[in-house]
């Protein structure tokens, strides 16, 4: 029987049993190893991307740009540049004589055409190897366009997932800080870790306006550049994803004094922490007070929503694969309020911190992988009896072979997952993906394999 | 000023190595890999899977900085050795990307050192390609790596067999089955390159299926060099890129070149050559399928006829989906292709000589954006009624308010795209029929009391 995990990733795929194990992450792919993750680009333009009144611009060969095209589910109330794809396009010209002049034009252009608030300049894989000097164009572009312009180190090889993050939080950084006239209100937060997906920030921004808490700039869902110019002036930065933005957080803590919490909006038990978190932060008893009549409501309307769906999935068994670890945690305690056990969880870019945390939380024989690849999340799907698969685009016919269900809850979704709202659209889905008469006709599940 | 004319916008092309990766699975049991950035492989498996709906795993040799310094052998090999042990292929194809291409590795050079090193082993056949992303387009990467497979592959001749070679260009599984029933009609025995029919258009599994069953078979790609002829199904004329140009130089096999057959004309083409290599008379399924095409292009003549089309797609199915409209009465204002080959227009003019262009917008190296605004330019004196394109057309198509005929890649906001037939008198009749009713239905929803015009 073949080894379903490689030499070399044997550290990487654990068991949760009596004993704690340190589990290896944070570390390039094996070459080979079919990774479910990216690159370093994909990492900053994950970050970035939503900021809707900005140009973003990918300085390379066409390819980055063109299988990125508005594959996100990032909603804007406004402008809408980042459903749009530019690039330099560089042809072997470029890059026998450099791509420097060719960027300059480009950036031009697009101001001219489409007057933005700011422009993002990325770096793919070959830019520093034909010596392109990104800097310097776009000091050079903003001092002609007097808009801000700005690189984002973002080639492919130089690293992972999250040193794209970090790339990406250095570039929002850069931005942060130079508004300091407009009037904002006092106590103000800004949400980091938020993509606006299926309008999720909307729905989270409403629930703070309820409570009372003001928001100073969301990073980036429905983002705008003026917002990010004046985060500096919050006095507490709100984390979610914070695999993706605790760069920025730390950043902002160490040069404005903001602190930060770290938070998640997905279940109903993290979004409640994350309301009465910030409450708590501030001492505010009127917005505390808020809180409670907000949650009451919500989730007493929750409850007897989701009373339908909860005898069809009490004891059914899902599978979790996401991009960033905190993302799990939320799932796992999500499933448990409608019962649901979880026999696989694994991240594309956990820590080692988050790691642990997965471990204590986890049941007895959940398998625990990191940087997984569809040999070891189907072999481990299948011999788990999972019915359910959460995970993203590249997971899910891998499932739905096997006669696995599956629920989308990466980053190109285009249905609302967070908040309460979410929940039950969660909820709903699982319950739609596990209750579907076609299973009955599937050979895995004609083994008697699933479990009723 | 605000004319576009350096910077990229809305790309319609994609990139090389997706090419390469497609043609790649078309071969049995074969893995492709990229040899560069995780990135590519990731992003490109990404689209292949919203496209067909099957898992696609594409292996990379994760380039990380080392390897951009001290170059990429040590990651290709053991990207090779996971690959082999996970995947027990029988073929490895190896395509470069811009990365690798850029800091000038020598893929053949490690190919050979790495056979050099594991002699005695049972190796994977490992096929390299190059296609870096900054040059043409996925169509010229493909294409490439149809040549390139034939290239290392295909052995010395022996005895000539009654075989044909059928080379094919970026079909969709259905049209790839329909192909073979027509052959298999002839009764003509051939080795089709590539059939990824299979592998990207499957079942459901009882345990993971790391490689599909189906697929063309190195023994048979071996053994091209003796057919009696090579019949290659594109739209332009690709001398370099050719496979059957190449076995035509190298073992005198006769060459055919046709277009896809799409459209009653092209199709007859097709058949009548199908029925010269065979001697087989043209079996009476077949004559019945094109009476039966006909027989809808009459009964739809004045749905279409002067309707106006915006084409855009692959250079190879623009050709043909030309020849298809041209023959039944529509307008086509606007042609663009996803290459960059500057053959368009020609091609074009020459093939359908009978045909005056000159109302017609020719696009190449053009990219959405452009599309965008010199389709909406005609559209102000000579409106739309149809676009036809992948589903990146479809905010353009909202735009207009016109209907919109998913054709091409990628495909993704519909299921099903892996069956769309549109070749032969069948695969016609069905595009066509859809084609038709998307007029018919735009005419009716537009019509306040929802009369339409059947």
């Amino acid at each position: 029987m073949k080894n379903i995990v490689l030499s070399g990733r044997e550290n990487q795929v654990t068991v949760k049993n009596d004993s704690k194990h340190a589990i290896t992450c944070d570390t390039a792919s094996l070459a080979g190893s079919v990774s479910q993750r990216a690159c370093v680009f994909c990492g900053s333009r994950v970050v970035l991307y939503p900021i809707a009144d900005a140009i973003h611009i990918v300085h390379g060969p066409i390819g980055c740009a063109a299988y990125t095209w508005d594959i996100r589910g990032s909603l804007s109330s406004g402008p809408e540049y980042h459903r749009l794809s530019f690039s330099t396009d560089l042809q072997e010209t470029d890059v026998i004589y450099g791509g420097e002049t060719k960027l300059e034009k480009s950036i031009t252009e697009l101001v001219d055409k489409y007057k933005p608030n700011a422009l993002f300049v990325y770096s793919t894989c070959i830019v520093g190897i034909i010596g392109d000097d990104l800097s310097m164009v776009c000091k050079k572009s903003f001092k002609k366009h007097g808009i801000p312009v700005i690189p984002v180190d973002s080639e492919g090889f130089k690293g992972t997932k999250k040193d794209g993050y970090k790339a990406a939080c250095n570039a929002l950084f850069s931005l942060i800080g130079s508004d300091n006239e407009t009037k904002v209100p006092n106590n103000g937060v800004n949400i980091l870790g938020e993509f606006n997906l299926a309008g999720e920030a909307w729905m989270i921004k409403e629930y703070y306006k309820q409570v009372g808490i003001p928001i100073i700039s969301v990073m980036t869902g429905d983002g705008r550049v003026h917002e990010i110019q004046r985060a500096h002036r919050a006095k507490l930065n709100v984390v979610q994803c914070s695999g993706s933005m605790i760069a920025l957080a730390e950043k902002m803590k160490k040069e404005y004094g903001i602190p930060y919490i770290r938070v998640s909006y997905f279940g109903v038990e993290d979004t409640s922490k994350a309301l009465y978190d910030v409450a708590d932060f501030f001492k505010n008893s009127e917005m505390q007070k808020n809180v409670s009549k907000l949650l009451t409501k919500k989730i007493d309307e929750l409850t007897l929503k989701i009373e339908k769906f909860r005898k069809d999935l009490k004891g059914r068994k899902a599978a979790i694969y996401v991009g960033g670890a905190f993302k799990a945690f939320s799932l796992i305690k999500a499933l448990r309020m409608v019962e649901m056990k979880v026999v696989l969880v694994g991240s594309q870019t956990g820590s080692k911190e988050d790691y642990d945390v997965l471990q204590d939380m986890c049941d007895k024989d959940t398998v625990i992988v990191d940087d997984s690849n569809p040999l070891e999340l189907s072999h481990f799907i299948l011999e788990k009896k999972a019915e359910v698969f959460i995970g993203g685009v590249k997971e899910r016919y891998m499932a739905l072979k096997l006669g696995v269900g599956f629920c989308d809850h990466n980053h190109e979704r285009k249905n609302a997952l967070a908040g309460f709202e979410g929940m039950y659209n969660f909820i709903k889905e699982l319950h739609c993906s596990v209750m579907s008469p076609v299973w009955k006709f599937h050979p895995a599940r004609k083994k008697g394999e699933c479990s009723e | 000023m605000n004319d576009v004319k350096v910077v990229t916008r809305n790309s319609c092309r994609l990139c090389m190595p997706l090419g390469a990766s497609l043609a790649f699975k078309g071969i049995n049991k074969c893995v492709p890999l990229l040899h560069g950035g995780q990135g590519c492989a990731t992003y490109i498996r990404r689209y292949m899977i919203g496209h067909f709906r099957e898992p696609v795993d594409i292996g990379s040799s994760s380039f990380s900085e080392d390897s951009a310094v001290f170059g990429g052998r040590k990651n290709l090999f053991i990207s090779l050795e996971n690959i082999m042990q996970k995947y027990e292929p029988v073929a490895i194809g190896v395509a470069t990307t811009c990365l690798s291409e850029t800091i000038g590795e020598d893929l053949n050079g490690y190919i050979k050192e790495f056979k050099s090193l594991n002699e005695g082993r049972d190796l994977p056949y490992i096929i390299p390609v190059s296609t870096p992303s900054y040059n043409e387009s996925h169509t010229e990467g493909y294409w490439k790596s149809v040549k390139a497979i034939v290239e290392n592959i295909t052995e010395n001749k022996s005895i000539q067999n009654n075989k044909i070679n059928v080379f094919i260009s970026m079909l969709s599984p259905a049209d790839i089955r329909e192909l073979k029933r027509l052959l298999q009609l002839f009764k003509i025995d051939f080795t089709l390159l590539p059939d990824y029919s299979d592998s990207l258009d499957g079942g459901s599994w009882d345990s993971y299926c790391t490689l599909a069953n189906g697929g063309t078979h190195i023994e048979d790609i071996k053994k091209c060099s003796n057919a009696k002829l090579s019949l290659e199904l594109a739209g332009s004329v690709r001398d370099k890129l050719s496979p059957a140009l190449f076995l035509d130089e190298k073992f005198d096999i006769e060459p055919r070149i046709l277009n896809i057959p799409i459209g009653l004309e092209e199709t007859d083409r097709f058949i009548n050559l199908l029925q010269q290599i065979s001697g087989e008379e043209i079996p009476d399924e077949i004559q019945l399928e094109r009476e039966r095409l006909l027989d809808l292009y009459i009964d739809s003549h004045k749905f279409v006829f002067g309707k106006n089309i915006a084409l855009i797609g692959d250079e190879d199915s623009v050709i043909s989906m030309t020849s298809l409209f041209l023959e039944t009465g529509f307008n086509l204002s606007f042609i663009a292709s996803t290459s960059q080959s500057g053959n368009l227009q020609n091609r074009i003019e020459e093939l359908y000589a009978d045909h005056e262009f000159t109302e017609t917008l020719f696009l190449e190296r053009g990219d959405f954006g452009v599309i965008e605004e010199e389709v909406t330019r005609i559209s102000e004196s000579n409106p739309f009624d149809l676009m036809i394109s992948s589903s990146k057309g479809f905010k353009l198509s909202k735009k207009l308010d016109i209907p919109l005929f998913r054709y091409g890649f990628p495909i993704h906001d519909r299921v099903g795209s892996a069956h769309i037939k549109s070749i032969g008198y069948q695969g016609t009749l069905e595009i066509f029929e859809k084609i038709v009713n998307l007029i018919l239905e735009d005419i009716q929803s537009k019509n306040p009391v929802g009369y339409g015009n059947y």
